[in-house]
């Protein structure tokens, strides 16, 4: 039978026993837009903490000039 | 009591190879003065996201050591005033690995994905 509702995602660094990390460009990368900005945890279900976490070394990133602040020139 | 602390350092990468060892050579021997110096990890030449005082490329260094709570502060101090440094950052560690993990996909793109289409 069709089930209602969504699908609960699991935290990707729950699931792989990792924590996020500031130097890990690729791994930055993969949790902000086009953009540049932050990937909400409702679209990527990371769990609270790792999204404090993440968002803290995304931040770091971004000073570190590994990951932009803005991504420009989109068009 | 000391605690772990790691410092990233971004050098001018128009600077020679040699010029660039002699500078980490000298944060170098500052730590082992200064602190209990673990190692350093050469994270390599990469281009900057966005220009640093006109300068589009970088070569980052990584320092691990373990310090008093002042050492940190005095090897920024140190840092600020050296031209070759574009930029620096202090954290005090975590149980997070020092190096870079390998990132094996990218869910977090493909929901946005997802969510657009």
């Amino acid at each position: 039978m069709y089930r209602r509702g969504r699908v609960r995602k699991v935290c990707w660094f729950d699931q792989n026993s990792i924590e996020p990390d500031y130097k890990d460009q690729r791994m930055m990368e993969s949790f902000i837009t086009e953009r540049g900005k932050i990937v909400p945890r409702r679209l990527s279900g990371v769990c609270a903490k790792h999204q404090k976490r993440l968002a803290l070394a995304v931040k770091r990133a971004r000073y570190l000039a590994l990951v932009p602040f803005v991504a420009e020139n989109l068009r | 009591m000391k605690r772990p602390y790691e410092t990233v350092v971004i050098y001018d990468a128009t600077l020679s190879d040699d010029a660039i060892l002699g500078e980490s050579g000298k944060v170098e021997e500052f730590l082992r003065k200064n602190a209990e110096f673990e190692q350093t990890v050469v994270m390599g030449k990469k281009h900057l996201a966005y220009p640093i005082r006109k300068k589009k490329a970088g070569v980052y260094h990584l320092y691990l050591y373990k310090g008093e709570g002042d050492v940190a502060g005095m090897l920024e101090k140190h840092l600020k005033l050296n031209e070759s440094v574009l930029r620096h950052l202090s954290v005090a560690r975590t149980s997070a690995p020092a190096q870079p993990a390998v990132v094996v996909s990218a869910p977090a793109t493909a929901a946005v994905e997802k969510e657009r289409a």
